[in-house]
């Protein structure tokens, strides 16, 4: 396999060098950019200048994004595979900006992996295939031979190799999820043995205890961090703390304690106003609608798209198309509105804008900015603020170009 | 299956919830009539008091509900808070009034009662405690006694499904369960009396001996407040009612 | 200067001569003798590069013994020349390969280790030298990540190189660096030969690695043997990302673990062993080494069939892989012509009852029942296709999954691995997939729609499988 890496800032700041060695299956690595001849040599890759690689057929290549800003030019490459690294927003980016796009490209990419577990985790609750490149175990996982080397590998690493070694031969990669879930579990509920008193620590045990589908056990864990809080004074977690009960009454299927649970921590009219409609579609038999409901109040996009998927009515479709909006899965919301099944009713023209925008989005990133400005413009037919997105698009557009002439000009 | 709202906007019951330890010389009966007036039931737990408290709770109609422990946990306090709160919910309530066998309600207090508790916008209610001194005119108000300058979560709504929960402490935990600070709440400028130091200095004094002898290292309450019972001349206000 | 003082100071001087020769390379070999070790293969890779490691960083000569851990094993010798001294063992079902290489040792030091370990250099020097020390050391062990207690060091290391200057740069400035301790539970352990002689073997009711090695040490000790960890020798391991079958300690062979040693059952996990006082056990130290294989009894069941056209018939396969065999035909009904004639099983069959009333069925169960010999039961039916290995499958499961039940459960299932169920409610299983324990009240057999069922008891313990037969 040949693999093409894309930085955000060049070599220098790429963070991830010692994975590079570990690629599986690797035949060629080449990195878009200048980089050092001790480096090439170290972690054995070749840097080749932007020119070059566009000159490059990348159909055989798997590619290795590092910055929402390179989404635009990998897309019109049409690689293999695209892999994904998220990082935080850099201080001298635009943090909104940044953080969309960074979205829109996990969104398309075929397998996900960050450093930051706070990103890693709010990724998992938005889509499948994420992995996290950093941990704390000392102990040993598995080996790869480099050069007259046996390099050993830590758990992270060896469960992103296995998983782009299932992705390379075209196989599921989920199982090597749970793994990584199981350990980081296994984790954080030693350490709560050790620290029981530690609000964040016995939140992270329940949350992957969460991820596991072991909401019975989670619970446990989730309301001793919901004390630690409120006994340290943080108070400000009613959604995140006591809300996430409802997600975990919804996996075992307590759908009615779910819906109570939730009244009890929303307030407004809008917000009671949902709880009646859940109400009434449990009563109505539509409890799929009503878990995914529940698992999206609760930002857990994945768990909704999963229930909502295998259902087949408009009201269901309209759901899981707003779970694809939230999650920034546009190809996804297309396919669903193109497939027609869905009402649009009474919001049916605030539907057609935001279909028009995401629409244009996708032209944008795939390089047909003429339909990109078209359905914008369209859009602004309906909704003249539609017009805030051009600037948007053009801000991307700018953020790219300046990405890619700082490339351009080290090599 | 029910569309019962979660938060009820009118119908609320009040039900109001004490724990007392030998309190039948003091103003348990008079704070027993004056609850009787405005809220619709009580529920009392009894410490293992030993002159007559238990019998006095039971001959209010109010009175609801009333357990007398054998054993006194006052030692325990959170044992004793957890109870009390098991036992109240027990009642299914809507509102719980956490009252101390000598605290009054303000007349504009009883007024509002009912405004306070028939909406669906806050989970709690907190008021300002004025710790009466040495009789029922004036109120203490000193470096260490500002009970009053700030508000004292006293009246809950009790939502079946919250996680409730008292911090294990022996001493000084609040009546009610720490979760609803999480809640929103309503800081009312409602008045309630506390009586407990409208006693003669004797009485005062024996109080602080029981202070001192219970938590000489002041770990749960501070020294230089226990200390300050015994000020000859502390500083005293004097109490004007509210206009209706 | 005292007598004590000179002592003193004639040790340090021995021991700076020999830290010198050391130094120079002119100290030989602590023992002229082969070392033999025995390797447990879990992972074809991890055993390939533990074998790799072994043969580059053993100063000693060595024979080493590969075992394969699983039916499915696939062979590693390609990897190796034929010049080096490795075994490669055939796997056995229904029997502990380590007691059988213990059989065959004949070095007076024995390592026996699992692939997931990496030797260092020196290692095999620095885990000889406490036997030569101290008469009583009999089982020695390398600080590593598998050790539980006192031994237990987790280093990372980024690369193999990395952990030879590692290993380079401590093993000799710790040098006869080692201590007595009360419990060993890793997959590195270095032993004299005697043990064999004293001790015996692992204990076969045994089924959990540590729990097998940890009974073996305690059983050391009260013969007197000394336990040793070496702190001059570190070796790395390797982790297994999902769990291995058969590697958490079941909750059955906790509690007999328990009662054998006297510890109280609630104090699982095992940190309770280490801090045992042994001198109130009272129990008979050696067990054999030497065990034979399970041995089966197959059940051949031909039942009448109401229409022998449209039921399939599929010859008993009676060519199987596993040898110990006991073979009891049991016919039921009526039939045309002698069903077990093909193939000459009329010959091989060493037991055989006939009913001629299919309600009878029972009673020629039971009458088989008591011409069973084996330890195992199982049944094959004429209407099933079954493979050549399948007895040896059954046998495999029952005895690695300590499991009174064993149940095929045919190809829809998409997982390979098995699965392993205690039901809380008696599931009714059909008996032609079935093999049990021959032990009291295992269960009830009952006749339904033409169909033979088992009903296990409910406390046993069932294991379901998937490879094995063909569909109907």
């Amino acid at each position: 396999m040949k693999y093409m890496i894309f930085c955000h800032n060049g070599w220098g700041d790429f963070s991830y060098k010692r994975m590079l060695k570990l690629l599986p299956d690797r035949d060629e690595v080449l990195v878009v950019g200048e980089v050092m001849e001790k480096d090439e040599q170290d972690y054995d890759v070749c840097s080749i200048s932007l020119t070059n690689m566009l000159s490059l057929d990348l159909t055989e290549y798997t590619t290795i994004v590092c910055s929402p800003y390179w989404l635009k030019s990998v897309n019109s490459l049409h690689p293999r595979y695209m892999i994904a690294l998220l990082e935080r927003c850099p201080d001298d980016e635009d943090a909104e900006m940044w953080n969309k796009y960074s979205e829109l490209l996990a969104a398309q990419a075929d397998i996900v992996g960050t450093a930051s577990e706070r990103i890693y985790l709010e990724q998992c609750l938005r889509r499948e295939g994420i992995f996290l490149l950093s941990g704390e175990s000392p102990l040993t996982y598995g080996m790869v031979n480099h050069r007259h080397d046996t390099l050993f590998l830590n758990d992270y690493e060896m469960i992103w190799f296995e998983a782009l070694s299932s992705m390379n031969k075209g196989e599921r990669f989920e199982q090597w999820t749970s793994v990584q879930w199981e350990i980081r579990c296994k984790y954080y509920v030693d350490l709560v043995a050790t620290y029981p008193f530690h609000a964040t620590i016995s939140y992270l045990a329940a949350t992957y205890l969460y991820l596991l589908g072991r909401s019975s056990d989670a619970g446990m864990y989730l309301v001793n961090s919901f004390e630690q809080m409120v006994l340290h004074d943080y108070l400000d977690c009613l959604e995140s703390h006591y809300r996430f009960l409802s997600s975990m009454a919804a996996q075992v299927g307590d759908l009615e304690k779910a819906i109570r649970i939730y009244a009890v921590s929303v307030y407004s009219e809008a917000d009671q106003m949902k709880v009646i409609e859940m109400r009434d579609w449990l009563e109505h038999g539509k409890d799929d609608l009503v878990k995914a409901e529940i698992f999206r109040l609760n930002e857990d996009y994945a768990s909704a798209i999963r229930t909502l998927k295998p259902l087949n009515t408009s009201e269901s479709k309209s759901l899981l198309r707003d779970n694809y909006v939230q999650t920034y899965r546009y190809e996804d919301v297309l396919r669903l509105t193109e497939e027609g099944s869905l009402s649009h009713e009474k919001d049916s023209e605030i539907s057609l804008v935001d279909s028009l925008l995401i629409r244009g989005t996708i032209h944008m990133l795939h390089n047909r900015p003429y339909e990109a400005v078209t359905a914008i413009l369209t859009a602004t037919t309906v909704e003249l603020s539609a017009l805030r997105w051009l600037s948007e698009m053009s801000s991307y557009e700018e953020s790219a170009e300046r990405m890619l002439r700082s490339i351009a000009y080290e090599s | 299956m029910n569309h019962k709202p979660i938060r009820k906007t009118s119908g609320n019951r009040l039900t109001a919830m004490l724990q007392v330890r030998n309190e039948a010389n003091r103003y348990l009966e008079s704070v027993l009539h004056d609850l009787s007036e405005f809220v619709d039931e009580i529920v009392i737990i009894d410490d293992a008091s030993t002159d007559g408290t238990f019998e006095l709770c039971q001959s209010f109609a109010k009175v609801t509900r009333l357990i007398k422990l054998e054993k006194s946990e006052f030692n325990h306090e959170w044992q004793l808070r957890q109870r009390l709160w098991d036992l109240a919910i027990s009642t299914d309530p809507d509102w719980l009034l956490a009252v101390d066998a000598d605290e009054f309600y303000e007349d504009l207090a009883k007024l509002h009662m009912r405004d306070l508790i028939n909406q669906d916008q806050y989970d709690w209610v907190g008021f300002r405690i004025y710790d009466f001194w040495g009789g029922l005119t004036h109120y203490r108000e000193d470096e260490l006694w500002v009970i009053h300058q700030r508000h004292t979560r006293l009246l809950v709504r009790y939502l079946p499904d919250f996680y409730y929960f008292y911090p294990r402490m022996d001493h000084h935990v609040p009546r009610l369960p720490l979760s609803y600070a999480v809640l929103p709440g309503f800081q009312a400028e409602l008045r309630v009396k506390h009586y407990g130091w409208a006693v003669s200095k004797e009485e005062r004094y024996e109080k602080y001996l029981r202070y001192m002898s219970s938590d000489p290292n002041g770990e749960w309450g501070s020294l230089e407040q226990y200390q300050s019972i015994l000020d000859e001349y502390p500083t005293v206000i004097e109490w004007k009612e509210d206009p209706l | 200067m005292s007598n004590r003082d000179n002592i003193e100071k004639n040790t340090e001087h021995l021991a700076k001569r020999f830290t010198h020769l050391d130094h120079i390379g002119l100290i030989g070999l602590p023992s002229i003798d082969k070392v033999t070790i025995i390797l447990e293969m879990t992972d074809p890779a991890w055993a390939v590069h533990s074998i790799q490691l072994l043969l580059l960083h053993s100063e000693h000569p060595i024979r080493i013994i590969a075992l394969p851990g699983s039916l499915e094993f696939p062979s590693i010798q390609q990897y190796f020349s034929k010049e080096e001294p490795i075994e490669f063992w055939s796997y056995e079902a229904g029997i502990d390969r380590v007691n059988q290489a213990f059989v065959t040792i004949e070095t007076p030091f024995v390592v026996l280790m699992e692939d997931r370990i990496m030797v260092t250099p020196r290692w095999l020097s620095s885990l000889i030298w406490p036997c030569l020390d101290e008469e009583r050391v009999m089982i020695v062990s390398p600080m590593s990540p598998t050790e539980q207690f006192d031994g237990k060091l987790d280093l990372w290391f980024q690369s193999h190189a990395d952990l030879v200057r590692y290993a380079e740069e401590h093993h000799p400035r710790n040098q006869g660096l080692w201590r007595r301790v009360t419990m060993l539970t890793g997959s590195c352990l270095l032993f004299r030969r005697e043990l064999l002689d004293d001790v015996g073997g692992f204990d076969p009711l045994l089924r959990s690695r540590e729990l097998k090695v940890a009974d073996w040490c305690l059983r050391a000790r009260l013969l007197t043997a000394q336990l040793a960890l070496c702190e001059d020798v570190y070796v790395q391991a390797l982790h297994p990302l999902k769990p291995r079958r058969g590697e958490k300690i079941l909750s059955d062979e906790w509690h007999l673990f328990c009662s054998k040693w006297g510890i109280e059952r609630d104090s699982y996990p095992i940190t309770s062993i280490s801090e045992l006082d042994i001198s109130q056990c009272s129990i008979q130290p050696f067990i054999s080494i030497l065990h034979e294989p399970v041995f089966i009894t197959v059940l051949v069941v031909v039942s009448e069939a109401l229409d022998r056209t449209l039921e399939p018939r599929y010859p008993i396969q009676i060519e199987q892989t596993y040898s110990r065999i006991q073979w009891i035909g049991i016919l039921i009904g009526e039939h045309q012509e002698h069903p077990c004639d093909e193939q000459g099983i009329w010959g091989r069959l060493d037991a055989l009852i006939k009913v001629r009333e299919v309600e009878q069925w029972h009673e020629a169960l039971e009458a088989a029942f008591m011409l069973v010999k084996g330890e195992v039961i199982t049944f094959m039916f004429a209407d099933r296709a079954y493979e050549s290995d399948y007895v040896t499958r059954v046998v495999d499961f029952m005895y690695r999954e300590s499991a009174d039940v064993v149940v095929n459960t045919g190809h829809d299932i998409p997982n390979l691995e098995a699965q392993v169920h205690i039901p809380k409610e008696p599931l009714p299983v059909p008996l032609s997939l079935t093999a049990h324990r021959r032990i009291q009240e295992v269960g009830s057999y009952v006749r339904s729609l033409e169909e033979y069922y088992f009903i296990p008891r409910a406390s046993l313990r069932a294991v379901y499988w998937t490879k094995g037969t063909e569909d109907e």
